[in-house]
């Protein structure tokens, strides 16, 4: 009998990250090594599913950067010609392997999958992996969220409210754009609320998003049902919060299923075990090492240097065994607070970053995929729904404003702001000011005046992405994020200056327009004091 | 990164990332060393919110590639310039960091600071930050000297509003103000202690929900998902 609601909601996001002035750029790698290794699997997941006619629903949001991205021609011909570049070299690898069983069944295999992931994303979805999406979401299988404009963390903008607001219409505008509906739902980025922010997305029709377990916990009354219910806030929208016993089982490094010996190794690539006389084709035209995808072995033991191969027959057994116990562990869950609950049933809400299922755990979409079978068809006590369902069929909820929150360290806003990155704050508040006063100085402007205020606004959404603050904290690709933080804020203002001075340099504004091509339906008068 | 994706660096990449991450002598050190040194450095604690003023990070050229080396196509794009070491506006502004730290930042106009210092009769009145518990009433100074500048500070008055002032202090107390913050409410990080009539619950019950969803062990179980996001660019693993 059916017991309660599971919530699976994977959270898809990369920072916009083009750069047609160069042929080549490493950064972009990041959009193509998550296309080919999460979203095209994700998509050829959920057709076997829909094929089969299995019952199942996700949520998944598919942030504006992000689909910005997909629908983007020189990023799609760039991703197509680096697939064709990892084809050839599975091709040579089979060659190289030969004599070798175990390394050659999986050259077979790599080669062989590289291949169907050229044809799902030539033939099956013609390029246009959004639209894959959106046919998902048409047949009721996917509710498709959508994040803040640039995933900027709201808890640190709320000095101007304005701005926060724009993040929240500038996307779901965009999301109107790719998906021919607004959003239902919203993943605020790094699940970063501040009481408040819910009017934001009241106004923009939003009416559910999802904060962490103490946003819930310590909500400005009690929480009855602690997550295990939604709470509605002042403004309407119903908050989600996340259930920590399910995301342990996934995310613990130490307890956590992708830690498993038979699986993928991560760090073992040819791209760096290679020779470089063999590999120096497919690695950056510098010679700088990089993954390149094809991985051979397992992970063997937690401290073990001495990786052993990987058996993806050994690989799929775990994962399905995984997919089990992490139903098992869901059934049980379920039971025991339905019994407590009173008759209200439980909703379990686990969120997760979408590219750990493929990019970092190479197995988690076959894991999601024997997880969604076997809720299906093994069992009927839990019950893969979206928010949007458990809303409709539990409209009555507890009202209560969360506690300021997100998933990063610590809970509060520690990540985001300290000392590698505070020195941001003080550029993008001033901008946020600053858009705002252009935007009430010029009500209705037209002509390469509009032009060069859309792309002000434009400049000032990339600045405000977390992704520079949170790479500055974590230490890896540094420069990269300080490059683009102080290349938007300095665009801003030149931009800023040249309108205000009335000597607007076309040049330079094509040149924007060129390089930071994001939101081309943008209209400015979003930060204007009364739309 | 773990030691095993060092040693599979080239010496010149684990330069190049001893470099950035500021490792002391590493031009001279050997492939071991560095990947030691690097180890070692990537595993200390984390530093202590600072107490810098106005810090910036080293300028980068504005069309730098971060990918090191292709020179070669780089495109002829505007220079930037810097960025703006002043907005030429006094302000000051609070943000929270988590329930028991603050950062404030701050930016005082020169002619206004001088006006003050002028109308205040003493040359020797200091800058001082001045921060409000406005909830409980009471405030706290902390000396900032810069007139443009910025600070991390503790305090125990979680779950109060808060906000600061920049002022100038003379050897009387007599205190100025030049720059008024906005007003934020720090968390209080526990559950609140109202109940919802309609939504009644008994002390236990509630412990009990708390516990099963977590309340009290949050904040560990999410290492993979750290692991995971600081290397992404992971793709990156040997890139520098």
């Amino acid at each position: 009998m059916e017991q309660g609601y599971f919530a699976l909601v994977l959270h898809a996001h990369l920072p916009f990250v083009r750069h047609p002035e160069y042929p080549e750029f490493m950064e972009e790698d990041w959009l193509f090594e998550a296309i080919g290794e999460t979203y095209i699997p994700l998509i050829a997941m959920m057709d076997r599913l829909v094929n089969d006619r299995v019952p199942f629903q996700l949520t998944m949001s598919l942030t504006p950067p992000l689909c910005e991205m997909l629908a983007d021609p020189l990023l799609e011909e760039r991703y197509d010609r680096r697939l064709n570049k990892l084809i050839e070299l599975a091709g040579k690898e089979l060659d190289r392997t030969r004599g070798h069983d175990d390394f050659h069944r999986m050259a077979r295999f790599y080669h062989e999958r590289f291949i169907d992931e050229r044809r799902i994303f030539e033939q099956v979805c013609r390029r246009n992996l959004l639209g894959a999406f959106k046919r998902f979401q048409d047949a009721g299988v996917l509710e498709i969220i959508t994040c803040g404009a640039t995933h900027g963390f709201f808890p640190l903008m709320q000095v101007n409210e304005r701005a926060v607001r724009a993040q929240v219409l500038v996307a779901q505008r965009n999301y109107e754009k790719h998906f021919g509906r607004p959003a239902n739902g919203i993943w605020l980025p790094e699940c970063g609320y501040y009481p408040g922010v819910e009017r934001h997305l009241a106004e923009a029709g939003i009416r559910f998003f999802i904060v962490e377990t103490h946003g819930v916990l310590h909500a400005s009354t009690r929480p009855k049902y602690g997550v295990f219910s939604p709470l509605i806030t002042l403004s309407g929208p119903a908050a989600f919060g996340r259930d920590m016993e399910s995301s342990k089982q996934v995310w613990s490094a130490e307890e956590g299923y992708p830690g498993d010996v038979d699986y993928r190794d991560f760090y073992r690539d040819i791209g760096f075990d290679l020779p470089e006389d063999y590999i120096r084709p497919y690695i950056h035209p510098d010679g700088i090492r990089i993954h390149t995808g094809i991985k051979y072995h397992r992970i063997t033991g937690k401290k073990s240097a001495d990786k052993e191969p990987y058996r993806r027959d050994w690989a799929m057994e775990k994962a399905a065994s995984h997919a089990g116990n992490f139903l098992h562990n869901r059934q049980a869950q379920m039971r025991h607070l339905s019994s407590i609950m009173g008759g209200r049933k439980p909703i379990i809400v686990a969120p997760y970053d979408a590219e750990l299922f493929g990019h970092w755990w190479y197995e988690g979409p076959e894991f999601l995929e024997f997880f969604i079978r076997k809720a299906a068809f093994d069992q009927d006590e839990v019950r893969l729904a979206t928010p949007m369902t458990y809303l409709s069929e539990n409209p009555v909820n507890q009202r209560a404003t969360p506690s300021p929150s997100s998933w990063g360290a610590g809970g509060y806003n520690e990540y985001w702001l300290e000392g590698s990155n505070a020195w941001v704050y003080r550029h993008l508040h001033a901008g946020a000011d600053r858009m705002c006063e252009l935007a009430d100085q010029f009500p209705n402007a037209d002509g390469v005046l509009r032009r060069a205020l859309n792309q002000a606004a434009r400049e000032l959404l990339l600045a405000q992405s977390s992704d520079w603050a949170f790479i500055m904290k974590t230490g890896t690709t540094v420069p990269y994020a300080v490059k683009r933080t102080r290349e938007h804020v300095m665009r801003f203002t030149r931009l800023y200056e040249q309108i205000l001075g009335n000597a607007i340099d076309e040049g330079f504004l094509k040149e924007c327009e060129w390089l930071d091509s994001i939101f081309q339906e943008i209209d400015y008068r979003v930060y204007a004091d009364r739309p | 990164m773990t030691p095993q994706t060092l040693n599979k660096m080239t010496v010149k990449a684990l330069k190049d990332l001893a470099r950035e991450l500021s490792v002391p002598g590493y031009s001279k050190m050997r492939k071991g060393e560095l990947v030691d040194a690097i180890v070692a450095r990537q595993t200390q604690p984390d530093r202590e919110p600072r107490a810098a003023v106005g810090e910036m990070p080293p300028p980068v050229p504005a069309s730098a590639p971060s990918s090191p080396g292709p020179q070669r196509h780089a495109p002829r794009l505007s220079d930037l310039g810097d960025l703006p070491p002043r907005y030429g506006r006094t302000r000051a502004t609070l943000m929270v960091q988590k329930p028991d730290y603050l950062y404030a930042y701050w930016e005082i106009r020169d002619d206004e600071l001088a006006s003050a210092r002028a109308g205040m009769g003493r040359v020797d009145a200091r800058l001082v930050m001045r921060a409000h518990n406005v909830s409980a009433g009471i405030h706290t100074d902390i000396e900032v000297h810069a007139p443009i500048g910025d600070w991390f500070f503790k305090t125990d008055w979680a779950g109060s509003r808060v906000k600061v002032e920049i002022g100038l202090k003379g050897p009387d107390g007599r205190f100025i103000v030049l720059a008024v913050s906005n007003e934020v409410e720090l968390p209080s990080a526990k559950a609140s202690d109202r109940v919802d009539p309609e939504w009644a619950i008994q002390e236990d019950q509630f412990e009990a929900i708390y516990a099963l969803s977590g309340g009290f062990t949050q904040g560990d179980s999410a290492q993979l998902q750290r692991i995971m996001r600081e290397g992404w660019g992971p793709s990156s693993a040997g890139r520098r």
